[in-house]
């Protein structure tokens, strides 16, 4: 780590030297304007809070033992064939009780209700809350695609007062403690998905804040160096 | 020999600051112990109502006792990414507090934001200047509610931390926690005390 370290700041040293090749000074802006560095509104990005998600290609995962062998409900069917996925509606659909997302579990309602409560990016590209009631995967040219059927909170009432408008960069809210009666169908592989840490506010209301996903489970990190002209140098390392 | 009696005086200099600080808050009529038992009690029932992934380890249920003894890196983390600001902000905010108990929340809060700007994993003049700026906030209101308040070297270390993301990048690259789970895994070590003598043996081991 310590060498990684070194030999970041190496990089940095000779990128603040006059005579640095052009090629680097095209690299910096490319870099630049591919990872901005923070963009209004959207601050839970850069503490990594979707990486997990960002970084899920091929990082998803079951264990055997949490098929469900019951048949699926009429619920999780009825919302499956009015979902937009572009997927034929009568197809079979296989239940699980677990998932593993870049090595966390979400686990359905029934299982854990810890496990269960999520932040996921909607159809309006808008981070909310919701409960996973289903875990379930299709089948498509021998490959197996997963989705989660999440009920979505609804947001506060718009005379409620939230606390936390305030402090915005706290990242936490007031949400309804009332679900949406429709089923969100969330593929696993294509949206941001976190999970979410709660607490009950008053008796119709919750407070929820997305969660940064455990640092230990990391394989590997990223270091950004920042120029002071606005440079940055992403090199990934091995902890 | 030479280093128990530097310790000694360390020991003493300390009393005698805490003695002084203790003298100068009872002075101003502020007292040190903002929370009552009965407001820990309040904390602590709150604490047990939140609910948080399996992954994540929460602070201990009786916070505010001796009991649970140190915490944790980890459990201090996720004390101030939700768990105390919401719980402050809860019952000082909305449920009544004194003028004194809602700076202190909002106070919290600075804080829990200043750190959140200040280990994000990316860093920018933007960055520094938010972190720099919740920061302050931080400790302007916590001289505000203690204004006897002696203040530690981390209070100023914290203000150069800006400079610190701007030249190395984010937090998560200099950081010491990797060194202090060193540090742990060296202590938990078995030696016979003779250091020196079997130095390359244990360089081989990391």
């Amino acid at each position: 780590m310590l060498e990684t370290f070194c030999a970041a700041a190496r990089v940095k040293a000779m990128l603040n030297e006059p005579g640095v090749p052009d090629v680097l000074n095209k690299a910096m802006e490319i870099l630049g304007r591919c990872c901005a560095p923070f963009a209004e509104g959207e601050f839970r990005t850069d503490t990594g809070i979707m990486r997990a998600a960002a970084d899920s290609v091929q990082q998803v995962s079951h264990n055997d033992a949490d098929i469900r062998s019951a048949a699926v409900s009429d619920v999780l069917q009825q919302a499956w064939e009015n979902a937009n996925t572009h997927e034929p509606r009568s197809v079979h659909i296989t239940e699980y009780e677990r998932l593993t997302i870049v090595g966390l579990q979400y686990c359905s309602s029934n299982v854990s209700m810890r496990d269960s409560r999520v932040f996921f990016r909607n159809i309006s590209q808008e981070l909310v809350p919701g409960v996973i009631e289903h875990i379930f995967s299709i089948e498509r040219n021998q490959e197996r695609i997963y989705y989660l059927a999440v009920r979505r909170n609804l947001p506060v009432s718009a005379g409620c007062d939230d606390p936390f408008l305030p402090y915005r960069d706290f990242g936490a809210q007031l949400w309804s403690r009332t679900y949406n009666k429709e089923l969100d169908i969330v593929p696993v592989e294509r949206t941001q998905i976190c999970h979410a840490i709660s607490t009950p506010w008053g008796t119709s209301e919750m407070v929820l804040k997305p969660l940064n996903r455990v640092s230990r489970k990391f394989k590997s990190w990223t270091v950004v160096l920042t120029h002071p002209a606005g440079l940055r140098c992403n090199a990934h390392c091995r902890s | 020999m030479e280093v128990d009696d530097e310790a000694f005086i360390a020991e003493e200099l300390v009393e005698e600051l805490a003695a002084e600080v203790g003298e100068a808050n009872n002075q101003q009529g502020v007292p040190a112990e903002v929370l009552t038992d009965k407001e820990i009690n309040k904390i602590q029932v709150e604490l047990c109502s939140i609910e948080r992934p399996s992954w994540h380890r929460g602070p201990p249920k009786n916070l505010g006792d001796a009991e649970h003894g140190k915490l944790k890196a980890e459990q201090w983390r996720s004390a101030i990414e939700f768990d105390l600001p919401v719980t402050l902000l809860k019952l000082w905010k909305t449920e009544g507090g004194d003028d004194r108990r809602q700076k202190l929340a909002h106070s919290t809060m600075c804080l829990a934001i200043a750190i959140r700007w200040g280990v994000s994993h990316v860093a920018s003049a933007r960055h520094a200047q938010q972190y720099t700026k919740y920061m302050t906030a931080y400790l302007e209101g916590i001289r505000d509610v203690f204004p006897g308040h002696s203040w530690r070297p981390n209070h100023h270390a914290c203000l150069h931390l800006h400079e610190f993301l701007l030249r190395y990048g984010p937090m998560h690259g200099w950081w010491m926690f990797p060194f202090e789970r060193i540090i742990g895994v060296l202590q938990k070590t078995n030696t016979n005390h003779k250091i020196g003598k079997h130095l390359g043996q244990i360089l081989g081991k990391y």
